[in-house]
């Protein structure tokens, strides 16, 4: 059983094979340090004194807030949707439930190629942001971004949490491609979402909504508010699960395969 | 009795309540047989065809296949089966050996079979081709390799041959019988036109607005369109003609030189000629109407 879903993963990630899924990675995690490094470069009188302390951990944190904000779940829109559509445009869905696999066998294992799309992003993102520093340093040592050793755990644990906040709209996003034959519909929803979450960002219940997780794991200080951790972690894991048990549930029993 | 390969047993469908789609169809396919799923566009063919697949849910829908009930036995029931489902499905960025690795591993079959199913399908030359840039028949022939992979006892096909110009559709046809004859392959191939069934099928199935309406082997079907058909004669005299056939036939007097008569076997007609030309009538003309498939066809889909 473990094999065959094992075999079956490596088949949809034979799919995604020459999608546009795999640029679009290299391309939104090479956007943001790339403008970072021509903003640090022009504006040095603005930024050099915000960059005396903790280099390193500054210039993670000018990267990432855009990235945990705004990048990520424009990104997890739009691979997810482009994953979901490869069987949709080619009209394969047919033939891959007629073929002998578990239901859960073929909800599971393309949700196993998103989820491996997303970190991979984030550990490209994490590249192109060290990349970045040693080329704004090279160009301007005023930075001085290479007289200090790079802050790996900081960076590891703003990946880290940040990924763990973006879970669960991985997968109602994942949901919703799969509900939606029409792309836009799905991306028209997503985007809706993460909109309504900006908005209401100051809700008292906002922590109950899952596309802001991953904004609040950034910009939230948890040295201040330690408790915030625990209950954010509590509900991105909650919000996981139940997207999950809830979509698997969803397709398993609609009445038309696609 | 033969096996049946898939059999249903008052099959009902309905997308929306009160639109039925499939009315008490009752399937009975033999084992080893090509049988030929005739009926109009939006007859309900391809309907039913995703019913077997399990690709449309209906709680109990009578569907037993090699004796197992669909959908409990999906995925048992899907291992022997191979399908084409419309248009072919393919992932166009890919090649066609990456879209036989893809099946390869959702059927578990080992990947020499992907280099054998591409030679029977004769697609050996294209394989590292990209799918996009074949032909509307190489892609149905893909189609048919995918459904081949795990070497199938059943293969249901929706319109194989849909679009395909007069060579490809020689060339699928060949295929279908050769893995019927020489691979002992029992195929369920569906399709609108009955010029193709005849040509290709042992059994067959006419269903028009969700109904069968007949089911039966090639034979039944040619005996049936027998009984359809009638002599036309064209003798020197109708009265004395009525006179002598009239008791064993029936006579329609059709002009001053012309009758029909109902028959039922090819026999009927030296029969007839005998008994007209021993009472003196001369005939000069006899021939048999009424007897083609189409026609036939349309009768039965429009009674």
């Amino acid at each position: 059983m473990k094999t065959k879903f094992f075999a079956n993963t490596t088949g949809e990630f034979i799919k995604a094979k020459r999608s546009f899924a795999l640029w679009l990675t290299i391309l939104a995690a090479l956007f943001i340090p790339a403008i970072n490094v021509v903003i640090l470069l022009e504006r040095p009188d603005m930024l050099l004194v915000k960059f005396e302390q903790t280099p390193w951990l500054t210039f993670f944190r000018f990267n990432w807030k855009n990235v945990a904000a705004v990048i990520l779940p424009m990104y997890i829109i739009l691979v997810t949707n482009l994953i979901v559509q490869i069987e949709f445009r080619n009209n394969t869905w047919k033939q891959v439930y007629a073929s002998p696999r578990s239901f859960a066998d073929i909800f599971f294992s393309k949700l196993v190629v998103i989820q491996m799309l997303v970190p991979v992003y984030i550990l490209c993102f994490d590249g192109f942001v060290i990349l970045a520093g040693l080329l704004v340093h090279s160009l301007n040592p005023s930075y001085r971004l290479m007289a200090s050793s790079i802050d790996w755990g900081s960076l590891l644990l703003i990946s880290c949490r940040v990924y763990l906040g973006c879970l669960a709209v991985s997968v109602i996003q994942y949901w919703l491609s799969l509900r939606f034959r029409n792309f836009v519909i799905a991306l028209g929803l997503g985007l809706g979402l993460w909109i309504t979450g900006i908005v209401l960002m100051d809700w008292d219940k906002i922590i109950y909504y899952p596309y802001v997780y991953s904004a609040f794991m950034f910009f939230i200080d948890f040295d201040k508010e330690p408790q915030q951790l625990v209950v954010l972690t509590i509900s991105s894991v909650t919000a996981l699960v139940l997207s999950t048990g809830i979509a698997y549930y969803d397709i398993k029993y609609r009445p038309e395969r696609p | 009795m033969e096996q049946a390969a898939i059999e249903t047993d008052h099959l009902d469908y309905s997308f929306q309540k009160g639109d039925r789609i499939l009315n008490d169809i009752n399937l009975r396919m033999p084992q080893g047989s090509v049988y030929g799923f005739l009926g109009p566009n939006g007859a309900g063919k391809t309907t039913t065809l995703r019913l077997l697949l399990g690709l449309l849910r209906s709680e109990n829908p009578g569907i037993r296949i090699f004796g197992n009930q669909m959908p409990g036995n999906r995925i048992d029931i899907l291992r022997r089966t191979g399908s084409l489902i419309e248009q072919p499905s393919l992932y166009l960025h890919l090649t066609g050996r990456e879209n036989l690795e893809v099946f390869r591993r959702a059927y578990e079959c080992p990947a020499t079979r992907v280099g054998e199913v591409l030679r029977i399908t004769g697609l050996s030359d294209a394989a590292h081709k990209k799918t996009k840039a074949y032909s509307l028949g190489m892609k149905q022939r893909l189609a048919i390799a995918i459904a081949l992979l795990h070497d199938p006892e059943l293969l249901i096909m929706d319109e194989p041959t849909n679009g395909l110009d007069p060579n490809g559709i020689i060339e699928i046809r060949e295929l279908i019988r050769d893995l019927n004859r020489h691979q002992g392959k029992t195929v369920l191939v569906s399709s609108h036109l009955l010029a193709e069934v005849e040509k290709l099928a042992t059994h067959v199935g006419i269903i028009h607005q969700g109904k069968l309406l007949f089911q039966g082997t090639l034979a039944e079907l040619q005996s049936f369109q027998y009984r359809h058909s009638f002599l036309e004669i064209e003798v020197d005299n109708v009265v004395r003609t009525e006179q002598i056939l009239s008791g064993r036939f029936s006579v329609f007097i059709r002009g001053e030189s012309k009758v029909h008569v109902g028959h039922s076997k090819p026999a009927d007609a030296a029969l007839i000629n005998h008994m007209l030309v021993g009472g003196g009538v001369g005939v000069s003309r006899l021939c048999v109407m009424g007897n083609d498939l189409e026609r036939l066809f349309l009768d039965i889909i429009s009674a």
